[in-house]
C-alpha cells in the first residue's frame, strides 16, 4: 500500500482492501452459520408438533406439520412461570444495580494506588477469587445472617465478583491521569471524581460488567434451590428446571396417573431455552449501545 | 494512558493517622464491597477445616471426627486415578489456553475492523447466543448434529457411507470438548475485548495513517498493544483457574467415553468426594487446588512485572 | 446397585441440566438399587421383632387382584362410589412442614391453588412443602441436615451414615409402628411387608417407605405392532432366537436399530445371574463374580457390531429411549414395568401396541427369571424435633397412604371433580388445572401400594397385568435389598461406575472380554469385598 496515494480513513483506519473484505465476510459468515444453524434447530424443534419431534427422534430443522405451540403452552399454563418471571426480573434488576454499585466503588477505591491499605485490600480481593468456601459453610452463613427464605439470600452472596472488581479496577487505573488530576486541582471530592468523571469515562466496562452480573442473576438457580423453601419465591430458571426434570423416573414412572400426554422432552427443553434466552436478547441492544463507541476520545479532547 | 507514571503520593513515611485522614474517602468507597467479600467469601472459609475431618453434616464441625492429614493422602500418595485426573486437567488447560483463549481475540479484531456498526452489532448479537445455552443443551445440540444417529451420520448411512464416530469416541474426546467450548463461549468472550478496543484513542490511528501505516501495521502497532493489558490480566486470572476445566460439560459426557479419558480434577473430587459423601476429601483437594492457584497467580503477576506489564496489580 | 441402573442415573442428570449443582442429587430410588427391600415370598427381616404387622386393606376390590402373583392390583375403571377411608382429619391443626423432592413442575402458590387449600382442610393442618427437583435433592438434603432445617417430615436423601444420621435427627417410630401398634394407622399397615426393610435400621423403625417392588422390575418391551407387521413372533426360545429377532429388526440404511440400548440385564437374565447379590445363608457374593459374564459379553458384542443396538446407546439421554421406541426406530427397549404408560404416550403411531418379551434361558431350557425391582423407592422420616407431634404426623402419612379406590386417593391424585378432573367413561382424567395444582410431591411423602390403572387406552391394563403375571412371580429377589452397607453408600457409586465403564467398553469392542476379570478384581479390592462383608453381616443380623 503506497503512502503517496490519497487515503480514505474510516475511524482512523484506511479503507480495507477487497481481498480483506472478502476474507472477513467469509469468516463471519462461517462463524454465524455455525451458530445459527443449530439455533434454528432449537427454535424449529420448540415449535414443531410433538408427533413430528418424536418421529424425527430429535431435532426438527424444518417443521412440516405447521407451528405447534404445545410445548410453550404446557410450560406457561400453570401460572408459575409468569410469577417466576417477576421474581427473576426483580432479582436481576436489584441484584445487578447493587452489584454494579458495590463493584464499581470497590474497583475505584482499589484503583487509587498509594492510598492507605490499597495493596492488602487488592490482595484480599484477588485471593477471594481463588478460594472456595464450599456448599455447607456458605449455607450456614446465609442461615446465620437470617437470609433463608428471602430473596436477599439469592442476591447478596454473589453481589461482588472478584473477577469483575479486578477488571473494573484495571479499567479505572487506565484512565488518563491528566483528566483526574485537573479535576482534583479544581477541588473535586473523591465521590465526585468517581461519580462524575470516572464512571462516565468507563461506560463501556460498566456496561460489560453489568451484562455479566445481569446474565448471572438471570440464569442463577442454585442459591434459590438451597435457600428458598417456598417455591412461590423461585426464580425462572429454577421453575424451568422442574420442567426439564419433569417425568424423570424415580424408581417408577409417577406421571402415569396424569393421563395428559405431555410434549416430548426435547420440545420442552428447547422451549425452555427460548423462554430464558429471549428476554436477554431483548435487553441486549440497549446495553450494547454503551460500548459501541469510544467515549474516551471525546473526553480527553474536550 | 496509565497512572503508573504519575508518582503516587509519598506515603510510607507518613503516620497512619494522617494517611487515614487523607484517604478516608477512598476507604469508605471500598467498604461496602469489602464487607460483602468478607461476609460471603472469607467468613465461610473457616468451613475448610473439614479438610482435616471426617465431616458429616448431621454432626456438624463441632462433633465430626478430626482425622489430621488423612484426607490429604490421596494427593500425597499419588493415587493413580488422582494423577490421571491431574494429567487430563493439565492437557485440557493447555489446549484451551493455546486454542480457545486466542479465538475471541481474533474475532474481536475482525469485528472491530468492520466499517458498519449495524453489521457489527448483528454479528455480535448472533454469536452471543450459544453462551446462554446450558451445557445440557450444548451437549444435546452436538449430539443431534454429530451423534451416531445425528444429522451427519444419518445422511452418511442413508447414502451407503460408513458413519463417522465422534461422540463417544475416546480419541476424539478432547477435540469434541474443545470445539464445544469454542462454540459456546467464543462469541461471548469477545465482549470484553471489544469494550477495550472501543476505548482505543482514534487519534492514534489517524496519526499513524498520516505516517502511512497500513491496516496491518495499525493492528500490530496500535490495536494489539491496546489489548495487551487486558490479555495479560485475563491470562493471569486464567492461570488461577488452570486446575478447573469444564466440570459440568465433562461430567455430562463422561459415561460416553469413560473416566480414564475424561476424568479431570473437579470430576474426581465430585465422584469420590461428594457422591460418596466424603466432604473432607473434597475440601482437602479444594484447599490444595486453591493454594496452587494462588501461587500460580502471584508468580505470573510477578513475571508480568518483570516484563514491564501492569498485570493484576503492582507489587 | 446394578450396572444397568446406573446408566439411567447419568442420563437423568444429563436431563436435569445443572452444574455441579444438578449432579449429586441422585436418589436411590431407581429400580434394583442396593438398598430397599428383599424380594418375593422369602422375607428375612420378618424375623426381627420390630417389623410392623401387615394388614391388607379389604375395603376396595381390584378388578384383577395381583396379590397371588406378588404383583400390584390392577383396575379397569375407578370405582364409581369410592370408599371414605378416613373420617377424621389426621392433622393437629398446627402447620406441617414437609421436605421432599419432585419430578414434576411446581404447583401454583397456596392462595391460587384450590387443591392445596382443600388438602389443608382434609389434612386438618396447613401443609407447607419444601420441594426440590429430584436431581438436586442430595445437596439440598445435606445442607438442610447441616443447618438443622429438615422440617417435620422429610424424605431421607441418599447420603452416607444414614443410621447415625437418623439416630441424631429422626424420631424412633418403633413404639408406634412395630408389630400390632401399626394397626392404629391401617393404611400404613397396608403397605407391602418387604417395603419396610428400607426404613428399618438396627432394629428400629425410622420411617415410612415409598413402596414399589415388582413394578420396578426391568423387562424387555417390544413394539408388538411392528413385530406383527414383519411377521415376527414376540417370543424367543433361546439365545439364537433373540439374536435372530434383533437381526430381523435391524436395517441400518433405514436407520433402524432393534434395541434402543444395550440389553445387558436381559442377556444376564438369560444366563440366570443373581439379582446383584447371591447368598448362601452366611455370606453374599456379587453377581459380578458370576461365571457366565464372558459368554454374556460375547452376545452383547455381537449385537453391537451387527448394529442391532442403537449407535447412541452409550451417549444418549434418557428420553431418547422413549423417543426411539415411540417412533419405531428401535422396537425393543429394556425398562421398568412402571414405564408402561409413558411408553404408551410417546408412541406417535395410534395403532402402536406394547408388549413384553420374557427372557428365555440361554440354552432354550425354559423361561429365565427376571430381577425383581426394589421394594421401596425411599422412605420418609419424622424429625426428632417434632417427636411430640409424632401421632398427628403419622396420621398424616397414613392419610397419604390411602390406597386406590378410596375417596382420599381420588382426591390426592385427581383433586376435585369438575375442577381438577372430569369423568370420562367413569374414569377421572386430570384437567390442565388439575395437572398443575396437584403437584405437591405428595407421592414422595407417603403413598399407597402401587396399582396398575391405564384407562386411556383400552386393553393396556390387562396387557401390563398379564405381562407382570408372566414374569414376576418367580423373579429373583435381591437378598440384601433394604439392608445397609456404609461402604456401599460411600464407595459403591464410584466403583460401580468404573465397572460400568468397562462393561460399556467391552460391549463396544474397545476392550477385550478378558478385561472383565481384571475389572472385577479391581472392584473387589476397591470396596466390593468390604461391601459384601458388610451386607453379609447385615443379612445375618436381620435373621
Amino acid at each position: 500500500m503506497s503512502h503517496k496515494r490519497q487515503q480514505v480513513l474510516v475511524g482512523g483506519m484506511p479503507m480495507p482492501g477487497r481481498a480483506e473484505r472478502v476474507v472477513k465476510a467469509l469468516f463471519l459468515t462461517v462463524i454465524c452459520g455455525v451458530v445459527v444453524f443449530p439455533f434454528i434447530g432449537v427454535i424449529s424443534t420448540s415449535l414443531a408438533s410433538p408427533e413430528e419431534v418424536i418421529r424425527a427422534g430429535g431435532f426438527v430443522m424444518f417443521p412440516t406439520d405447521g407451528i405447534d405451540l404445545s410445548a410453550y403452552r404446557s410450560i406457561l399454563s400453570g401460572g408459575t412461570v409468569t410469577q417466576a418471571l417477576v421474581v427473576s426480573g426483580f432479582i436481576t434488576a436489584v441484584g445487578t444495580t447493587l452489584a454494579l454499585f458495590l463493584t464499581c466503588t470497590l474497583g475505584w477505591a482499589l484503583s487509587r494506588r498509594g492510598t492507605f491499605g490499597n495493596k492488602p485490600l487488592l490482595l484480599l480481593v484477588l485471593i477471594s477469587l481463588l478460594f472456595n468456601p464450599g456448599l455447607i459453610p456458605t449455607y450456614l452463613v446465609v442461615q446465620q445472617f437470617g437470609l433463608l427464605d428471602s430473596l436477599w439470600a439469592v442476591i447478596l452472596p454473589v453481589s461482588v465478583s472478584a473477577f469483575n472488581v479486578i477488571v473494573v479496577r484495571a479499567y479505572f487505573a487506565g484512565l488518563p491521569a491528566s483528566v483526574l488530576d485537573s479535576a482534583r486541582i479544581d477541588g473535586a471530592s473523591e465521590w465526585k471524581l468517581f461519580w462524575h468523571i470516572g464512571l462516565p469515562l468507563s461506560k463501556a466496562v460498566v456496561a460489560v460488567v453489568g451484562l455479566f452480573y445481569g446474565v448471572g442473576y438471570w440464569n442463577s438457580f442454585f442459591g434459590a434451590l438451597l435457600y428458598l423453601n417456598d417455591s412461590s419465591k423461585w426464580p425462572l430458571q429454577l421453575v424451568l428446571r422442574t420442567y426439564v426434570v419433569n417425568g424423570v423416573e424415580i424408581g417408577a414412572q409417577d406421571l402415569g396417573a396424569a393421563g395428559e400426554a405431555l410434549p416430548p422432552q426435547t420440545s420442552i427443553q428447547m422451549a425452555i431455552l427460548m423462554i430464558s434466552v429471549v428476554p436477554i436478547l431483548c435487553v441486549y441492544p440497549f446495553i450494547q449501545r454503551h460500548f459501541a463507541k469510544g467515549v474516551l476520545t471525546g473526553a480527553v479532547k474536550g | 494512558m496509565t497512572d503508573t507514571d504519575t508518582a503516587p503520593p509519598p506515603s510510607r513515611n507518613l503516620p497512619i493517622r494522617t494517611r487515614l485522614r487523607r484517604d478516608y474517602a477512598v476507604l469508605l468507597l471500598a467498604l461496602p464491597g469489602m464487607l460483602v467479600i468478607c461476609a460471603f467469601q472469607y467468613y465461610p472459609l473457616w468451613g475448610n477445616v473439614i479438610a482435616f475431618q471426617d465431616y458429616q453434616p448431621y454432626l456438624g464441625i463441632n462433633q465430626s471426627l478430626w482425622t489430621g492429614f488423612e484426607n490429604f493422602k490421596t494427593i500425597v500418595d499419588g493415587d493413580p486415578e488422582f494423577l490421571n485426573a491431574v494429567k487430563n486437567t493439565l492437557i485440557l488447560t493447555a489446549i484451551q489456553t493455546v486454542i480457545v483463549f486466542p479465538a475471541p481475540i481474533v474475532v474481536a479484531l475482525v469485528l472491530h475492523s468492520l466499517l458498519s456498526n449495524r453489521l457489527r452489532q448483528i454479528v455480535q448479537t448472533i454469536i452471543y447466543v450459544p453462551h446462554f445455552m446450558s451445557w445440557v443443551i450444548v451437549v444435546a445440540v452436538f449430539q443431534q448434529v454429530l451423534g451416531g444417529t445425528g444429522m451427519i451420520n444419518n445422511w452418511l448411512r442413508g447414502h451407503g457411507y460408513d458413519p463417522i464416530h465422534i461422540i463417544g469416541n475416546v480419541e476424539a474426546f478432547r477435540v469434541l470438548l474443545t470445539s464445544q467450548v469454542m462454540w459456546k463461549d467464543t462469541g461471548w468472550a469477545t465482549i470484553l475485548f471489544l469494550a477495550v478496543l472501543s476505548q482505543i484513542d482514534r487519534s492514534l490511528y489517524e496519526a499513524s495513517a498520516a505516517d502511512g501505516a497500513g491496516r496491518w501495521r495499525q493492528t500490530w502497532h496500535i490495536t494489539l498493544p491496546g489489548l495487551k493489558p487486558i490479555i495479560i490480566l485475563l491470562l493471569i486470572l486464567k492461570l488461577g483457574d488452570s486446575l478447573t476445566v469444564g466440570f459440568e460439560q465433562i461430567i455430562l459426557q463422561q459415561p460416553a467415553v469413560g473416566q480414564e479419558a475424561s476424568e479431570v480434577l473437579d470430576t474426581y473430587v465430585y465422584n469420590n468426594g461428594i457422591i460418596g459423601g466424603d466432604w473432607g476429601v473434597s475440601a482437602a483437594v479444594g484447599l490444595v487446588k486453591s493454594v496452587v492457584a494462588l501461587a500460580l497467580v502471584l508468580g505470573a503477576n510477578k513475571l508480568a512485572h518483570r516484563l514491564g506489564e501492569e498485570g493484576v496489580y503492582r507489587g | 446397585m446394578s450396572i444397568d441402573d446406573l446408566r439411567p442415573v447419568t442420563r437423568r442428570t444429563l436431563l436435569a441440566g445443572a452444574g455441579a449443582a444438578g449432579l449429586a442429587g441422585v436418589f436411590s430410588g431407581c429400580s434394583n438399587e442396593g438398598r430397599g427391600g428383599t424380594g418375593g415370598g422369602t422375607d428375612k427381616a420378618s424375623a426381627t421383632q420390630v417389623r410392623p404387622a401387615y394388614v391388607r386393606y379389604a375395603g376396595v376390590k381390584p378388578d384383577l387382584p395381583g396379590s397371588d402373583y406378588n404383583i400390584p392390583d390392577a383396575f379397569l375403571r375407578y370405582p364409581a362410589d369410592p370408599v371414605t377411608a378416613i373420617t377424621q382429619p389426621p392433622g393437629d391443626g398446627k402447620p406441617i412442614n414437609v421436605m421432599t423432592f419432585t419430578n414434576t413442575p411446581i404447583p401454583p402458590k397456596l392462595e391460587q391453588n384450590r387443591f392445596w387449600q382443600e388438602l389443608d382442610k382434609q389434612a386438618g393442618s396447613p401443609i407447607s412443602v419444601s420441594l426440590t427437583p429430584s436431581v438436586d435433592y442430595t445437596q439440598k438434603f445435606a445442607t438442610a441436615v447441616a443447618g438443622d432445617r429438615l422440617g417435620d417430615v422429610f424424605l431421607v436423601g441418599n447420603v452416607p451414615q444414614v443410621p447415625q444420621l437418623l439416630e441424631a435427627k429422626a424420631t424412633d417410630l418403633t413404639p408406634h409402628l412395630s408389630g400390632d401398634n401399626i394397626k392404629k394407622y391401617p393404611f400404613l399397615a397396608n403397605l407391602p411387608e418387604v417395603a419396610w426393610n428400607a426404613a428399618i435400621f438396627g432394629n428400629k423403625i425410622y420411617g415410612v417407605p415409598i413402596s414399589r417392588g415388582a413394578i420396578s422390575s426391568q423387562v424387555l418391551y417390544s413394539r408388538a405392532d411392528i413385530l406383527e407387521k414383519q411377521g415376527l413372533k414376540a417370543e424367543v426360545k433361546n439365545l439364537d432366537d433373540f439374536t435372530e429377532l434383533c437381526k430381523q429388526l435391524t436395517d441400518k440404511r433405514q436407520n433402524r436399530f432393534a434395541l434402543a440400548a444395550a440389553p445387558t440385564q436381559f442377556v444376564r437374565n438369560m444366563f440366570d445371574m443373581p439379582n446383584l447379590w447371591s447368598e448362601n445363608g452366611k455370606s453374599v457374593v456379587s453377581y459380578f463374580e458370576h461365571e457366565a459374564h464372558e459368554e454374556a459379553f460375547e452376545i452383547l458384542r455381537k449385537l453391537w457390531s451387527a448394529g442391532s443396538i442403537h449407535p447412541d446407546a452409550f451417549s444418549g439421554q434418557n428420553q431418547d429411549l422413549k423417543v426411539r421406541f415411540g417412533n419405531g426406530s428401535s422396537p425393543l427397549v429394556q425398562d421398568t414395568f412402571s414405564g408402561w404408560p409413558s411408553y404408551l404416550q410417546t408412541a406417535v403411531d395410534k395403532t402402536a401396541r406394547i408388549g413384553i418379551i420374557a427372557p428365555p434361558k440361554h440354552d432354550g431350557s425354559g423361561q429365565a427369571r427376571i430381577w425383581l425391582g426394589a421394594p421401596a423407592a425411599g422412605f420418609t422420616a419424622i424429625s426428632k424435633k417434632s417427636e411430640g407431634r409424632v401421632e398427628a404426623l403419622l396420621s398424616y402419612l397414613n392419610f397419604l397412604a390411602t390406597p386406590f379406590g378410596t375417596k382420599e386417593y381420588l382426591f390426592r391424585k385427581f383433586g376435585l371433580r369438575d375442577v381438577h378432573h372430569t369423568l370420562v367413561d367413569g374414569n377421572p382424567v386430570l384437567t390442565e388445572r388439575g395437572f398443575s395444582e396437584t403437584q405437591l410431591g405428595l407421592m414422595y411423602q407417603a403413598d399407597g401400594p402401587w396399582t396398575i390403572f391405564l384407562p386411556e387406552k383400552k386393553g393396556n391394563t390387562e396387557a401390563e397385568f398379564n405381562a407382570m403375571k408372566q414374569t414376576c412371580p418367580d423373579a429373583i429377589a435381591n437378598p440384601v435389598a433394604g439392608l445397609y452397607s456404609e461402604t456401599n453408600v460411600r464407595k459403591g457409586p464410584q466403583i460401580t461406575e468404573d465397572i460400568t465403564q468397562v462393561t460399556n467398553d467391552i460391549i463396544q469392542g474397545r476392550k477385550p472380554v478378558s478385561a472383565w476379570a481384571a475389572a472385577v478384581k479391581k472392584w473387589k479390592s476397591g470396596g466390593g469385598d468390604k461391601i459384601a462383608e458388610e451386607f453379609s453381616q447385615a443379612l445375618v443380623a436381620s435373621r
